[in-house]
């Protein structure tokens, strides 16, 4: 029955999906764009203030914004990739499943001191235990580092899967798709600022798990509701059925050798919740409770999201089958897409027509919805630390912070469309797991230790920030996932001196180590240069109140 | 997760039907994670946001205290000035 099934389902991807499949995907995407479009300008900021902008007033409620940040937090990249693992490596990409969604619990932790001692950005953090400049600057370069890997990760993919969807296949088709979803993205971000990228998020995230849980409730009912016959019909449809549902040392093209994997782990669990977008959403509660309380609920939705993903993963294997999956894109992204192609008869019927139109567009609004959330956070981290703080050290008034941001939006989105264009034909998959990776080893010790480190100072954090991202991104363009092999961005050049495929496993621990053996030194230079400037001097004991209970925050 | 390295044929044993332990295993990880978060969440908000609370409420007392402190202060320079 399987070899019939897969036989079946071989050629029914969207390559044999008829024109009226593309039709009604392209009047649904138009619908939608239209409508929320209009949204976003309703709701969007009406006065030029900072903190309309920013943090939507922090008028949000603990259950929309623990919904918009599970939005933020389920990237296309996430829903595409990881339904992708799942399908080709069985048991290892369920394990990755779990990683994403315990990533949250690390952000549980934070989010009540992060949001008592954040105001809008990193580099208000940042500045708790090192006021200055620099500190600004490095958490703009920070949020940089993080969100135009994954900007460009995410609107490459986005372009194909988009041209894919319409029936298109050439190149200069993607091109077109990725300009503009990019000029979406950029007019979402500024018409709507917080609230109108919130609302987007909170439709997106109600709309993708009403189509997933559908799509899988299809898959279950394919399988007679047996867990057994899903999982066996998956390792039929792998191709590797005696190590599919094991775990083996071998992932993907991703990580190979136990090392590498726990690597990668390490990585998810650390970096993915600590990206600059998720950091500003939780700024956007009204207080450290409530931002504990947004990150509990984002966590049962997150939870809710691995289930579905897991079960249309492992659909996927069992229906499409793992040659046809890598035959599209050797990591898998292709999995969920293929998979709406199949069920409740394929693109034929009404009902196999207008699931496959409602997936589409669930990949298509995640795309829209997260990289708005990117664009806002990095062109409030440009305009906030970089121009307000920074350079006009913090005499800007409200109105030009606003106008600025505008216009640090227009050029991030630019910059990222420019660099997706170019991305274009090459293998830029590693993108996604660089940008988690910087997060985890520049952002993540960075706000450890300023939140809950009395002896942090700004030669630690300048040390942690800086070290921790050139390490990053040193390491990760010597290893095997850049170059010297198929799949990788140069697959002709062979520059891999490292073996390491997740560099997380050297460069979070050294990035601590970094800010510890920083901080001592500049601690040391401190007294030496006798106490000359207390201008500079924080206090500590105002600081850990403030971390703590949130006095004095606004 | 450390287990997967180790004895990846213990996770293969199936247990019921073609579902191995590895799998409950991931499952059982989720819903310790999920159960953990929620009794995180409930814990604090009842013995360490009141207390935070307090705290809090204190500080902004003792900081409105020594602002009335030196705007009397303020008066009386004024006062004995005069």
């Amino acid at each position: 029955m399987n070899r019939l099934l897969l036989a079946d389902a071989g050629p029914a991807g969207p390559a044999a999906a008829g024109q009226s499949t593309h039709t009604a995907v392209l009047i649904a995407f138009l619908v939608f764009v239209c409508v929320s479009l209009l949204l976003c300008v309703m709701v969007g900021p009406d006065k030029d203030e900072v903190a309309d902008f920013y943090t939507a007033n922090r008028t949000l409620t603990p259950l929309q914004n623990g919904l918009a940040l599970s939005g933020d937090y389920i990237s296309a990249a996430t829903m595409l990739g990881t339904t992708g693992i799942i399908a080709l490596s069985g048991f290892n990409g369920i394990m990755l499943d779990v990683s994403t969604a315990l990533a949250l619990s690390t952000l549980l932790v934070l989010a009540g001191p992060l949001r008592n001692a954040g105001r809008y950005t990193l580099g208000d953090i940042f500045a708790l235990r090192a006021p200055g400049r620099a500190p600004r600057l490095a958490a703009s370069v920070a949020t940089l580092a993080v969100s135009i890997p994954f900007l460009v990760v995410q609107l490459s993919g986005a372009g194909a899967a988009t041209a894919m969807l319409l029936g298109l296949t050439s190149a200069g088709a993607q091109q077109i798709c990725i300009v503009l979803i990019g000029v979406l993205m950029v007019a979402y971000t500024l018409a709507g600022g917080m609230k109108g990228t919130s609302l987007m998020q909170i439709a997106k995230v109600v709309l993708t798990t009403a189509t997933l849980a559908v799509t899988t409730l299809c898959v279950l009912g394919h399988f007679h509701w047996s867990p057994s016959e899903l999982l066996s019909a998956a390792a039929q449809g792998s191709g590797h059925p005696a190590t599919y549902l094991r775990s083996t040392s071998q992932f993907g093209v991703t990580a190979s050798g136990p090392l590498n994997i726990a690597g990668l782990h390490l990585t998810v669990v650390l970096g993915a919740a600590c990206m600059p977008h998720m950091i500003m959403r939780i700024n956007a509660t009204s207080d450290g409770a409530t931002a504990r309380r947004s990150t509990r609920y984002a966590l049962g939705t997150v939870g809710v999201y691995s289930i579905l993903l897991a079960v249309l993963g492992l659909g996927a294997a069992a229906l499409v089958g793992g040659q046809a999956i890598s035959a599209v894109n050797p990591n898998g992204q292709a999995s969920l897409l293929l998979l709406a192609g199949t069920l409740a008869g394929g693109p034929s019927t009404t009902a196999g027509l207008t699931l496959m139109t409602a997936v589409a567009c669930t990949v298509f609004v995640t795309v829209l919805a997260v990289v708005a959330g990117i664009t806002l956070s990095a062109a409030a981290s440009l305009a906030h630390d970089v121009h307000a703080h920074a350079v006009r050290r913090g005499h800007l008034t409200e109105a030009k912070e606003v106008r600025t941001v505008r216009w640090a939006a227009l050029l991030f989105g630019v910059v990222g469309i420019l660099l997706a264009v170019e991305a274009q034909g090459y293998n830029v998959q590693f993108l996604s797991m660089l940008a988690v990776a910087v997060a985890a080893s520049a952002v993540l010790p960075a706000l450890v230790c300023s939140l809950f480190w009395r002896g942090y100072n700004r030669t630690g954090l300048l040390w942690s920030v800086y070290g921790g991202a050139a390490l990053t991104i040193g390491l990760q363009l010597i290893s095997p996932t850049v170059s010297g092999g198929p799949g990788t961005l140069f697959p002709t050049h062979d520059f891999a001196w490292s073996p390491l495929q997740s560099v997380g496993l050297v460069s979070i621990p050294a990035s601590f180590l970094l800010g510890w053996a920083g901080s001592v030194r500049g601690q040391r230079r401190e007294e030496t240069r006798n106490r000359a400037d207390h201008d500079d001097r924080v206090d500590h004991d105002a600081v850990e109140l403030r971390v703590l209970t949130g006095a004095d925050a606004d | 997760m450390a287990l997967a390295g180790a004895a990846p044929g213990l996770l293969a044993t199936e247990i019921v039907g073609r579902v191995n332990l590895g799998l409950l295993l991931c499952a059982a990880l989720g819903v310790v994670s999920l159960y953990t978060s929620v009794r995180y969440d409930r814990r604090c908000s009842h013995e360490v946001d009141p207390e935070a609370r307090r705290i809090r409420t204190r500080h902004e007392e003792q900081a409105a205290a020594a602002a009335t402190a030196a705007q009397e202060r303020a008066a009386g320079r004024r006062w004995s000035g005069w």
